[in-house]
């Protein structure tokens, strides 16, 4: 029997919680690929020598949701080519009281925007923090003017499982509704 | 609601974007930090008002009498005048226009004025070492306004065509190997100057920034911050394009096609290799992450 993948890549500034995001929820725990390359990873990771951090939640016996966290000084190298083709949908985490994250963010949104058409969510982490930023402020950061143009924003804690499940839900919701409007269009 | 930072996390340029993009009100309170180095150097505060992402006034000082120092300091009024005026002052009226319809002030004189307070904004983005906070609750102060008013983005504009330390902006600017494109769908409404306008031709997203410097006989670095102007203002994004760095992570794959074809061929041709997902997959799965948040 064939196995179906779901691929999400979580991705963000050092210390946004991405690690942890797939830690809190993944069944296996987390695997740095530069340690340790798995079967399941060899489809992103053949071709690289890029550590990704990898967790996996299996939701029947033939499918699963795979997670990839990027390093956190992302580059717009060939890794990000890979993942922008092998992945369903990407989370961007954003730590609300680190500001001189946002311009690297507001880049990487830019980049994904131009190459990608896959469906985007921005988890707005540490906003429990005394000096983090309003998420109207993030986003206005990030050069969203209106929500009508952003893409969906969500606060996360990526300690707390409920929280990142919501973070899920609310992407894979995504999915659904692109996946539809393929449907009807095609 | 307050929002705050240093200036080189976040730079008093994007600040100032902000606060236009977003139609923020209130004060922004500025302090440069002191140099370790010099027994004498002491922090410096400066504080600008902001209404609907407009700057109205601007001040050293919290003690609501920086415009009347400044008339009196021109000796445009007789300083009797200006404590009755200032004494008597309504604080709903911007204090520069009483003076006006008193026929105490000319409008050539306002104009004067805030161009005076613009000029020590400028000033403020040669600052290196700095912290801010902006204060969307603060009051407005009618004794330091003339009514006149300016776009943060004018401002931010203005400053940096003259700016001589880019030094605490250099993170910021965008990467030579970076192209732009246009993001807004009209003509510009902001006055650009005649080298900007040629910039703006360039927003295709498919040119770098470092062959239009070759196309343009320019050095990079002053592309580089032509662009970063017309980010600032709202004209344009830059588009980061993948780096050819495979001899850093000694990629073995045959990426031909991304130089040959470009990024928008990039795209389409990513779209075309995208992995199918299947609706039961995600329908299984909203069901699984419902049962266990």
């Amino acid at each position: 029997m064939s196995s179906e993948i779901l691929r999400i890549v979580v991705t963000g500034g050092v210390g946004a919680g991405k690690t942890t995001f797939i830690r809190t929820i993944s069944e296996i725990d987390v695997v740095d690929t530069d340690k340790r390359a798995t079967d399941e990873l060899a489809e992103l990771k053949e071709k690289t020598t890029v550590a990704l951090d990898f967790g996996k939640l299996t939701i029947t016996p033939t499918q699963s949701l795979h997670l990839y966290g990027t390093p956190g000084q992302s580059r717009f190298d060939f890794m990000w080519d890979i993942l922008i083709k092998k992945a369903h949908a990407y989370i961007l985490l954003i730590d609300a009281h680190r500001p001189n994250q946002f311009r690297e963010a507001r880049k990487l949104l830019n980049f994904m925007n131009q190459n990608a058409s896959i469906p985007e969510l921005i988890g707005i982490t540490h906003t429990d923090c005394a000096d983090a930023w309003e998420t109207e402020d993030i986003a206005l950061a990030l050069g969203f003017q209106d929500e009508i143009n952003s893409i969906p924003i969500v606060t996360v804690n990526p300690n707390e499982r409920e929280s990142v499940f919501q973070a899920l839900i609310a992407i894979v919701e995504q999915l659904e509704y692109t996946r539809e409007t393929q449907m009807k269009g095609s | 609601m307050s929002l705050s930072s240093s200036f080189t996390d976040f730079s008093l340029a994007e600040l100032f974007q902000l606060i236009d993009q977003g139609r923020k009100s209130g004060c922004l309170s500025v302090c440069t930090l002191p140099d370790i180095k010099s027994a004498q150097s002491r922090a410096k505060y400066f504080y600008i008002w902001f209404r609907s992402g407009r700057i109205v006034a601007a001040a050293n000082r919290l003690t609501g009498r920086g415009l009347v120092s400044k008339i009196a300091q021109r000796n445009w009024v007789e300083p009797q005048v200006i404590e009755t005026i200032y004494s008597n002052a309504s604080p709903k009226t911007p204090l520069g226009l009483q003076f006006k319809t008193q026929d105490a002030l000319s409008a050539e004189q306002l104009n004067l004025l805030f161009a005076n307070q613009l000029q020590q904004v400028r000033q403020l983005f040669e600052i290196q070492k700095g912290v801010f906070k902006l204060d969307c609750k603060a009051i407005l102060p009618m004794s330091e306004m003339t009514g006149l008013s300016l776009r943060a983005s004018e401002v931010t504009l203005m400053a940096l065509r003259v700016l001589k330390n880019w030094q605490v902006l250099e993170n910021a600017l965008p990467n030579v190997e970076s192209g732009f494109r246009n993001i807004n769908q009209n003509q510009p409404q902001i006055r650009l100057n005649p080298f900007e306008w040629r910039m703006w031709e360039f927003a295709s997203g498919d040119i770098s920034i470092k062959e239009i410097a070759v196309q343009l006989n320019q050095p990079t670095i002053k592309i580089q911050q032509a662009a970063f102007r017309l980010m600032l203002v709202g004209l344009i994004e830059e588009v980061p394009q993948i780096t050819s760095n495979s001899h850093e992570y000694h990629y073995d794959m045959d990426l031909t096609w991304v130089s040959k074809y470009g990024s928008r061929a990039a795209k389409k041709y990513r779209e075309s290799q995208a992995p199918a997902v299947s609706s039961s997959l995600l329908q299984n799965l909203v069901g699984y992450l419902r049962s266990k948040a």
